[in-house]
């Protein structure tokens, strides 16, 4: 005789401890089975068996689904594929001896308060923050957009993790077709485990860029809605609180998600602030070693004084004493994220202080440089998404001013705008609204237009509805 | 292909970092050498010369913009296909003889200026790997460079050309005219090498990408707003340095001598120096991308990889100044193939709107 | 096969950074004798350097004086500066150099051409430093640092540099004199400066040299070779031509009062009419006082007036006198420092005629006006 899904089922489960299993009759003989720990044992006896164990004639299970299962959510599962993936979220599955199955949802509710993110924080505006649970997400995204164009597809990616992914966006804004392609693209990932929406991400860059993020992270869904509402889309991942949006824009890690519950004039000011601290950081170490090396009559003299009483007694050259503080710096950086934050601001003080005055102190390295290196440090993080790829550049661009001068530091600034000049994704370049030039998108790059004075969506971002007001 | 278009304003910025990125070193002081204070009227001279063939140019633009078909194709439909090799073959010494004045001033200038000692190889290797990036890259990406980067150069050569102006006595420009109309116009032709810098447009002539049929006026604003500038850095240059300046052979490292009166400042001219060299960059990337292209048409290769052949040839191409020095190498050319260049830069822009109107039309006809 | 294609391409990038690492070589500051000053002597076969070097060595505080001079003797300035460099023991650097000296012996005796066409086809030296010809020899001179408790280069530069405009003077820099001396008549000048004890103050140091620097006198060159030195009133009469120049002050008795003027702005005037060149200089004048000049002149009225006629005519008067008298020196030695040649090349091109044309057949008309404002 040939196998029953049920028989298949319990042949795929047995030895599982986690599993419970439990024989109703309730006119035809039904079997109960849900996982102990995912499932929320009130909702499992409340919505599946308290009506079961009390009811009598139900002639087959079509007929249990409609009169008998108390749940919000319960469906008829056809195949044993998409019984096993509701099963191992949590549904309790009722099968009937003939192997047909009904899953009801009995989801436990454990995780995470929704809460203020702590990588992006605000002075002012909605402190609420995406959790791991994919369906408060959800909420947290439909509770600010009551529309009916606001849609999500739900599929499943990893082979054995199956998680759940969303793909969010509103209807009539979006453009479909990135919508399409997306979906192509993340049904078509092949592989063991989606353990967060970053793994997605390396999945999502057509690109196959090594050094600059080409996806949108956000943990805020006001930040999430409000990318929505230009045309982008939204993926959210079970299990991750970093919601990805697509496409993605360099000039997007200028703007902090304060700037839009700012006056404008000070949330330019802000960004004007952000994008020179960076560009110094990148560049200020090279200059100031390639400017020794090389061009000391650029320095002021009475600057170059002071460099030169302060590394008289360094035993590194210039390139080397600047290397040495850029890497010590990114290892207190590196540390203080590792350290139990009990310890973390006790060290990170011992290391900043102690640590930079002893080197001068002790003569390992110049005054002048440790200040540079700290300035530059400090300013990167003004660029949350790209702190790290930037720190690096920095590296290579010292080394590169060190080595070769002026001549170095400008190649090196020339083959980075080229590389990101030419990354494009999902018709969207990646230095819009600046190369190519879109006039309309600089209302809010790094100048911003007054709110109520934005009435177009960025062209930079596909979309179907030109104009922000209907 | 997509990754060449480039938008009629995008290409109004390359070009105009394309005139301010190679006549500010080398040849004020050669012009100088040759006519004195009358220097900017040579350059006046040959601006108003490209103007006239730039105009005939934009029209050709404009001619293509249905069938946006490539030169190659324009000339080998109209010209037969062996004068259209010859003239890439013309096309390529040009771009390459360019290529290595540009890098050789730029060699001079970190040598003499920013005190970057080097030899010939290391130095012009990296600049070279760019070059053959870009082209891999794309037109577009070299464009958008331009585009984001324009605003900054011009600022910084801007502010070069302008820091020296309360030093210096206009006056000493008259008599306007002192060296002889006919000395002028020829040292024009003489160092025609430096002009015409709309060259690099004939290679992307199928994929420009022109909005609301406006070609003129962004790309002769551009060229308008270039001269000004060139001319004007000549003039400030030559009546800052009088008699000295066909001594100076790297004008805009020099001009900004007054740049912060207080001396014991630093030279922060030289790091707007340093940002003027991005357009440099840029131009030789141009120019390289161009070479690239020639040989594309002439031994009609194409694939999306670079080819390997070519990218070592014009590498080869560009160590030239490793065993000739490039004044000797230019006045070689100059003395050899003037009358063939010449045509190539002056004529072949002149004939380019009927020659596009025939392989229009002849496409046409064999449709 | 592709481990060994990866290790092959990591030896390469690696060699290629070598490679690049060392091919270019660049000096250190701390390798360079960074000289910001330089007095140029004359030595028995040559020249005598002294020259101003960056010296650090008192911690990353900088505090009192950070240089020393380093006196060196060469056949020329090359060789003199070669010498700087074994005796600093680092590559001597004139990038950063503000000033040069010249010590009365060398211009006062020998054509010193080559010592400044050293210095202006120098690529690292800026053109716009300041120069100028020294009271005795320019080693005393570079040599006062102690004395003034502070750079003379940096002193001295500020003195030329900064004070021009505003104390009466026309300051030289280094492209300026050399084009002088290149171009048309071949003349040009230079500030004199000199050295003045003052009464020592340090009652630690009571033989401790003090004093300061003044710079009220010029030197005429012609062709880089010795003219003529104008003394302080012709050197005040030169500034009265260049309309860049302000702060003049003139006294007068001749209304019963003292009064003292200031010279707020000033527009000369020259051009050609016939073979005569006509220089008209109105200086806008107001009383001195010790207010800051440029308040009150905003806000007094324009039609109030305060100095009498007689003060104006007395001070005219002695601006014309003293005018003239160094038109008339101009023509008694022959140089040309008012730029008459150049006015006459602006019409009528250069040429060797004109160029050689002397100072006499170039007759001045000269008009002083005096207006109070």
């Amino acid at each position: 005789m040939k196998e029953n899904n049920l028989q298949k089922f319990l042949a795929i489960y047995s030895g599982d401890d986690d599993v419970r299993i439990r024989e109703v009759s309730c006119g035809i003989e039904l079997t109960v089975v849900c996982l102990d720990t995912m499932c929320d044992d009130k909702k499992v006896s409340s919505y599946v068996l308290q009506p079961l164990v009390y009811a009598e004639g139900a002639t087959d299970i079509s007929a249990v689904k409609t009169t008998l299962m108390a749940g919000a959510v319960v469906s008829k599962t056809v195949n044993l594929q998409s019984a096993i993936e509701d099963f191992v979220n949590g549904y309790t599955l009722v099968w009937d001896s003939k192997g047909n199955c009904l899953s009801v949802d009995t989801r436990t509710t454990i995780g995470r308060a929704v809460a203020e993110p702590p990588t992006s924080m605000v002075l002012r505006g909605p402190r609420e923050g995406f959790v791991e649970d994919l369906k408060v997400n959800i909420t947290l995204l439909r509770k600010r957009l009551k529309t009916t164009s606001f849609k999500a597809i739900n599929i499943n990616v990893g082979k054995y993790t199956n998680t759940a992914v969303s793909i969010c966006y509103i209807d009539g804004i979006a453009d479909q077709t990135i919508v399409e392609k997306i979906t192509q693209q993340l049904q078509a990932i092949d592989t063991d485990a989606i353990l967060d929406s970053s793994y997605l991400a390396r999945y999502l860059d057509t690109n196959k860029t090594i050094l600059f993020r080409r996806v949108g992270i956000t943990e805020k869904p006001d930040i999430a809605v409000a990318k929505m509402i230009e045309g982008r889309v939204a993926i959210v991942v079970d299990g991750s609180p970093m919601v990805l949006t697509l496409p993605y824009l360099f000039v997007e890690d200028m703007q902090s998600p304060g700037d839009y519950y700012e006056n404008s004039s000070i949330t330019v000011f802000g960004r004007i602030l952000r994008f020179v601290s960076v560009l110094a950081s990148v560049l200020l170490p090279s200059l100031y070693v390639c400017l020794q090396v090389y061009n000391y009559q650029i320095i002021p003299l009475k600057f170059l004084i002071t460099i030169m009483n302060a590394s008289e007694a360094i035993p590194f050259s210039p390139l080397a004493e600047m290397l040495l503080v850029l890497i010590i710096f990114d290892i207190l950086r590196e540390a203080n994220l590792r350290m139990p934050s009990a310890v973390g601001i006790s060290l990170s003080l011992v290391g900043a202080i102690v640590l930079g005055d002893a080197a001068v102190k002790a003569g390992l390295l110049g005054a002048p440089a440790v200040m540079i290196g700290a300035l530059s440090g400090i300013g990167l993080f003004t660029l949350p998404d790209n702190t790290l790829v930037m720190s690096l550049m920095r590296l290579i661009v010292t080394f590169l001013g060190g080595v070769m001068g002026l001549l170095g530091v400008t190649l090196a600034t020339i083959v980075t705008l080229l590389y990101l000049a030419s990354l494009q994704n999902n018709k969207t370049p990646f230095l819009a609204p600046f190369a190519p030039n879109i006039p309309n998108d600089r209302q809010d790059a790094i100048g911003q237009k007054p709110v109520p004075d934005m009435d177009k969506r960025p062209e930079s971002i596909p979309n179907e509805n030109k104009t922000r007001r209907g | 292909m997509e990754k060449n278009k480039v938008g009629i304003n995008q290409l109004a910025l390359m070009y105009l970092l394309a005139i301010a990125g190679g006549k500010f070193l080398n040849l004020p002081s050669i012009l100088a050498k040759d006519v004195g204070h009358d220097s900017w009227l040579t350059l006046l001279f040959g601006f108003v010369f490209d103007a006239v063939c730039l105009t005939f140019l934009l029209w050709a633009i404009k001619l293509n913009q249905k069938k946006q078909l490539d030169l190659s194709t324009i000339l080998d439909k109209t010209v037969s296909k062996v004068v259209s090799k010859i003239i890439m073959v013309l096309f390529f010494v040009i771009f390459i003889i360019r290529t290595n004045i540009l890098l050789a001033s730029c060699y001079k200038l970190f040598a003499v200026t920013f005190d970057v000692s080097t030899n010939w190889i290391v130095y012009a290797l990296p600049i070279a790997a760019i070059g053959f990036l870009a082209v891999q890259l794309g037109f577009n990406s070299i464009a958008r460079t331009s585009q984001l980067l324009f605003g900054i150069i011009f600022l910084a050569v801007l502010v070069l050309i302008l820091s020296p102006v309360t030093q210096v006595e206009f006056t000493s420009l008259l008599p306007i005219g002192e060296a002889g109309f006919g000395k002028i116009v020829g040292t024009f032709f003489k160092r025609s090498f430096w002009f015409s810098d709309y060259l690099f447009i004939y290679f992307v002539f199928d994929s420009i990408k022109v909005k609301n049929n406006r070609v003129f006026l962004p790309i002769l604003s551009a060229f308008a707003v270039g001269a000004v500038m060139t001319i004007a850095m000549n003039a400030i240059f030559v009546s800052l340095y009088g008699s000295l300046s066909q001594d100076i052979e790297l004008a805009l490292s020099k001009i900004g001598v007054y740049f912060v009166s207080n001396s014991s400042n630093g030279r922060w001219d030289w790091i707007t120096l340093s940002v003027w060299l991005i357009s440099v960059f840029l131009k030789i990337m141009v120019f390289i991308y161009c070479a690239y292209k020639c040989l594309e048409k002439l031994f009609e290769f194409k694939s999306a990889k670079l080819n390997v052949y070519a990218v070592i040839f014009i590498t080869l191409t560009l160590m030239l100044p490793m065993f000739v020095s490039t004044d000797m190498l230019l006045s070689t050319v100059v003395a050899w193939g003037m009358i063939p260049f010449c045509i190539v830069q002056y004529l072949l822009p002149i004939s380019m709107p009927f020659l596009t109107k025939l392989a229009n039309s002849k496409l046409e006809k064999s449709v | 096969m592709s481990n060994i294609k990866r290790i092959a391409v990591f030896v390469v990038i690696i060699l290629f950074v070598v490679l690049v690492a060392s091919s270019f070589v660049g000096s250190e500051i701390l390798d360079r004798a960074i000289i910001i000053g330089l007095g140029v002597d004359k030595a028995e076969n040559g020249v005598k350097i002294t020259a101003e070097v960056v010296s650090p060595g008192n911690g990353s505080e900088q505090i009192g004086t950070y240089s020393k001079t380093v006196t060196a003797v060469g056949d020329s300035v090359g060789q003199a500066l070669n010498r700087i460099a074994e005796l600093t023991g680092k590559e001597a650097s004139l990038g950063r150099c503000l000033l040069i000296v010249l010590g009365q012996d060398l211009y006062e005796n020998v054509d010193f051409s080559d010592v400044i066409e050293y210095f202006i086809r120098s690529d690292s030296f800026k053109e716009s430093s300041a120069i100028c010809c020294s009271q005795g020899s320019a080693e005393d001179i570079m040599n006062k640092g102690s004395a003034l408790s502070q750079s003379v280069s940096l002193a001295l530069t500020a003195l030329i540099q900064d004070q021009s405009e505003k104390v009466a003077i026309v300051t030289n820099n280094l492209l300026d004199y050399t084009l002088s001396q290149r171009e048309l008549f071949k003349t040009g000048f230079l500030n004199k400066v000199s050295f003045v004890s003052s009464q020592n103050t340090d009652s630690n140091n009571p033989d401790k040299d003090q004093g300061y620097f003044v710079l009220d006198e010029t030197v005429v060159f012609k062709s880089n070779r010795y003219l003529y030195s104008m003394d302080k009133e012709e050197t005040k009469a030169y500034a009265l031509f260049d309309d860049k120049v302000l702060g003049d002050t003139f006294s007068s008795d001749a209304s019963g009062k003292l009064l003292t003027l200031n010279v707020n702005s000033k527009k000369v005037d020259k051009k050609i009419n016939g073979n005569q060149v006509e220089i008209n200089i109105k200086l806008y004048a107001k009383l001195a006082r010790t207010d800051s000049a440029d308040v009150e002149g905003i806000f007094v009225s324009k039609d109030k007036t305060e100095i009498p006629k007689e003060t104006i005519d007395d001070i005219t008067n002695y601006a014309t006198t003293i005018a003239e008298t160094l038109i008339n020196k101009q023509i008694e030695y022959n140089f040309d420092i008012l730029d008459i040649h150049e006015l006459f090349r602006q019409k009528q091109g250069t040429s060797e005629e004109l160029s050689n044309k002397p100072m006499s057949e170039l007759p001045v008309k000269l008009k002083v006006e005096i207006v109070e404002k």
